[in-house]
């Protein structure tokens, strides 16, 4: 081989190994594309800053904060050790160290705005052309592409300001949660082109895009988009090695165990979650359960606790106890542990016991604990979801106005939309109805259930319901915009409700309807709403409230057809229309809130999207 | 394929050497100066026959909202000379709640002429809004150089509607 066909061929592998193919290659630079013109190089939410600061620090060669570049240093999420001030999720900030180094490069030879401008260009002009691959025309394509992006270059540049002063560690976060809810829409894809045509493989990962607010979530720095990448990837490692007949079954095995310990580098507890939901399901549907294979995993699932435990080491010389174990600072609105007990090992044992036993029993009793203080967890969200059927009610269907979330988040207006709300598609999730009826009306219910719900299913299933019983008793909260906790059960139910028959069938059939009710209903429906929101004078609240109702009056008549779509065929068009429509409310929601909204100050990356911002009489 | 790789790289050639050329490196040219460089707050302004609203508004929530919104008119001022760049600010306060906001106009001297001046709108607690009308006072204040002037003021009726 020369090089040149090594490198080639390098590059296929690298490209099947991340994206699938190119239809994968081609989603991922159209949602990155989409991430980046939504982009406001601002702070959102406060513990943002904890996380700048922090890399910051780590971006110095220090775990400790101790400059405040960016806000101020005990920002909420910072955590107490001594007079120690810590950032946390630690894996963030080191995976997002190489874009930092990429930033500072880039300072030095470009103006920072231009090169936002140039980034964002070339990765439209690029899905332009990797789609214009699948047509007949690609020349057209590329050409009629070519001069758009050019026009559209030379006008951002033409519109561009400076910035007042270029926040490269928070560029670098949001440009790596970019990047990670870009993977997740190609998980998604990849996961579902496992199972269906490409066709139904790419609406299931538009479905995702659009009809979620993953758009508005990507360029926060929080952990919700990467948990549920991480979801994705796990499930497809779930469902790889049963198709595999033993070849790869082990690696896309171990590869689970890894992601789910990288993410406890990035956040412990939610991983702790997946772990407990994924170990199950993986060891009761494995091929090999040997002493061997499940010694070979464990070593693999430590190798990659290691840098977890490294981070723990460094910031406070336990390497079990993670940072959201410490204090932190300001009123907690994440889950956290308490303070473990496990560190205490040594000095109870006594000097009796051999000290591999002390040392077996202090990893015992740290992993006892958090599992203990999660299925505490557990048992009072079953508890709050039948005590306060109301706050259940606020934060999945209807959120109107709550006294007291509206208390906790002082003077800003009330800005919360329920789980329905903001995700009016998630509706059709009642055709779980006629599944079942169907299902359970067979003589073989049991064994056909079994042998139609994949592993992949069950897990993504359990996970969102964990994930959901973790944080429901907090529920409902301030600051959510769209219940962001609870944002990973979003994709994994549009994907669940894709593997629903009813949906699936009338998806394959109808898909064209769908693309083109979605389409019209942005682009036309997102001109009504901008006129309605402008002649109703609408205040923040109020504005919110309005997207709340619409996208309740979609979902009503979308889950009544989801209850009855398998009694007419007839009826399958009217729920194409309904699919289209919902996922066009969120796409307008979101549009609104990341352009408008949260302006964040007119932080816009983009400069036309700024101008448009400003001109629009609705902040 | 030839014709199709060559518009490739044309394009993203041009966008690249664009970055590149505005860059500090290069520094051929700026693309992103702003073309004012006065500093805020600073230069003066002539004002004149302002009109300020007679009535204001605190609006219960529509779509089960819940926050009133209050909402003032703008105001408007014949602006006849502007030098550097001043500020005017749109100023509501009212005693009764304990309660005062401004927004500030950051003028060049592009503003000559009748000049609207808008106030933000703002929201409040529904367990707060306890009466049917309040009292306040607004005002236009032009600020420049690190002094103030009040350019007018007047009192106004601030109704709650249901």
């Amino acid at each position: 081989m020369t090089g040149r066909q090594r490198l080639h061929s390098a590059v296929r592998f690298g490209r099947r190994a991340l994206f699938g193919d190119r239809v994968g290659v081609v989603l991922f630079l159209a949602s990155l594309c989409l991430f980046v013109t939504l982009w406001r190089t601002a702070f959102l939410i406060n513990d943002s800053y904890t996380l700048a600061n922090g890399l910051y620090a780590v971006a110095r060669g220090d775990v400790m904060m101790t400059e405040a570049a960016y806000g101020p240093l005990r920002s909420p999420g910072a955590t107490l050790n001594g007079g120690d001030v810590y950032s946390r999720n630690y894996g963030v900030l080191v995976l997002s160290l190489p874009l930092v180094y990429g930033l500072r490069l880039l300072d030095l030879v470009t103006d920072m705005r231009v090169a936002l401008v140039a980034l964002w260009s070339l990765l439209l002009f690029a899905a332009i052309v990797a789609a214009g691959r699948f047509s007949d025309r690609s020349r057209l394509v590329t050409s009629v592409g070519g001069v758009l992006v050019t026009v559209l270059f030379a006008l951002n540049v033409w519109l561009a300001r400076p910035f007042e002063q270029i926040p490269i560690h928070l560029l670098a976060l949001q440009l790596f949660h970019m990047i990670a809810g870009a993977m997740l829409i190609v998980l998604v894809y990849r996961l579902a082109a496992r199972r269906y045509d490409r066709r139904i493989a790419v609406l299931t990962a538009l479905l995702v895009l659009l009809g979620t607010p993953l758009a508005f979530w990507a360029s926060v720095p929080k952990r919700h988009v990467v948990t549920t990448a991480v979801a994705f990837g796990v499930a497809i490692a779930l469902t790889d090695r049963r198709s595999a007949d033993g070849d790869w079954a082990f690696e896309s095995r171990a590869v689970g165990y890894l992601l789910i310990a990288l993410l406890a580098w990035i956040h412990a507890p939610e991983a702790l979650v997946m772990l407990v939901v994924f170990a199950p399901v993986d060891l009761w549907t494995a091929p090999d359960n040997g002493r061997r294979t499940l010694g070979t995993l464990a070593a693999v699932f430590a190798v990659a606790l290691l840098p977890l435990f490294v981070t723990n080491t460094l910031l406070s010389g336990d390497p079990f106890t993670v940072p959201r174990m410490h204090p932190s600072v300001g009123e907690l609105s994440d889950i956290a542990f308490d303070r473990s007990s496990g560190s205490g090992g040594s000095s109870d044992g006594g000097s009796q016991l051999p000290l591999f036993v002390v040392v077996a029993l202090s990893i015992v009793r740290s992993a006892l604990n958090p599992l203990e203080t999660l299925f505490g967890l557990f048992q009072r969200g079953l508890v709050v979801s039948v005590t306060q059927p109301s706050d259940v009610f606020h934060t999945f269907v209807r959120s109107g106005f709550v006294q007291q979330v509206a208390e906790r988040s002082g003077d800003a207006p009330a800005a919360n939309l329920s789980l329905l709300e903001s995700a009016p598609v998630l509706a059709s999730a009642a055709a779980v109805v006629p599944t079942l009826r169907t299902a359970l009306r067979r003589d073989d219910r049991w064994h056909t259930l079994r042998r139609s719900v994949a592993p992949s299913d069950l897990f993504l299933l359990l996970f969102g319901v964990s994930l959901t019983l973790v944080y429901i008793s907090n529920l409902p909260l301030h600051a959510q915009v769209t219940v962001r906790y609870l944002f990973p059960t979003m994709p994994l139910l549009v994907y669940l409700i894709v593997r629903l028959p009813p949906v699936n069938s009338m998806l394959a059939r109808h898909l064209r309807t769908v693309l083109w009710s979605g389409g019209a209903g942005v682009l036309i429906g997102g001109q009504f709403v901008l006129v309605a929101l402008v002649a109703l004078d609408v205040g923040r609240a109020e504005a919110f409230q309005f997207h709340a109702v619409l996208a309740l009056a979609i979902a009503a008549p979308l889950a009544a057809w989801s209850v009855v779509t398998t009694l007419d065929d007839r009826l399958d068009r009217l729920g194409a229309v309904l699919f289209g429509l919902s996922t066009a409310a969120t796409t307008i929601f979101v549009c609104f809130a990341a352009v408008e909204y949260y302006g964040l100050g007119h932080s816009h990356a983009l400069p036309i999207v700024r101008v448009v911002a400003e001109t629009l009489p609705l902040d | 394929m030839d014709r199709e790789r060559a518009t490739v790289w044309s394009v993203v050639g041009l966008v690249v050497a664009t970055t590149l050329v505005s860059g500090p490196l290069v520094g051929a040219v700026d693309l992103t100066t702003e073309p004012d460089t006065d500093t805020l707050g600073s230069g003066s302004v002539t004002v004149g026959s302002p009109s300020l609203p007679a009535e204001a508004t605190i609006t219960a929530g529509r779509f089960g909202a819940g926050q009133y919104t209050l909402r003032v008119p703008d105001a408007t001022v014949e602006i006849t000379a502007v030098e550097g760049r001043p500020i005017l600010a749109y100023r509501l306060s009212i005693p009764q709640r304990g309660y005062s906001r401004s927004t500030a106009h950051f003028l060049t001297a592009r503003n000559a002429g009748t000049f609207s001046l808008s106030m933000a709108d703002d929201s409040f607690d529904p367990s707060t809004v306890d009466r049917s009308e309040y009292s306040g006072a607004i005002e236009i204040v032009a600020r420049a150089n690190g002094s103030e002037r009040v350019v007018a003021n007047r009192t106004i009726t601030v109704t709650v509607v249901e």
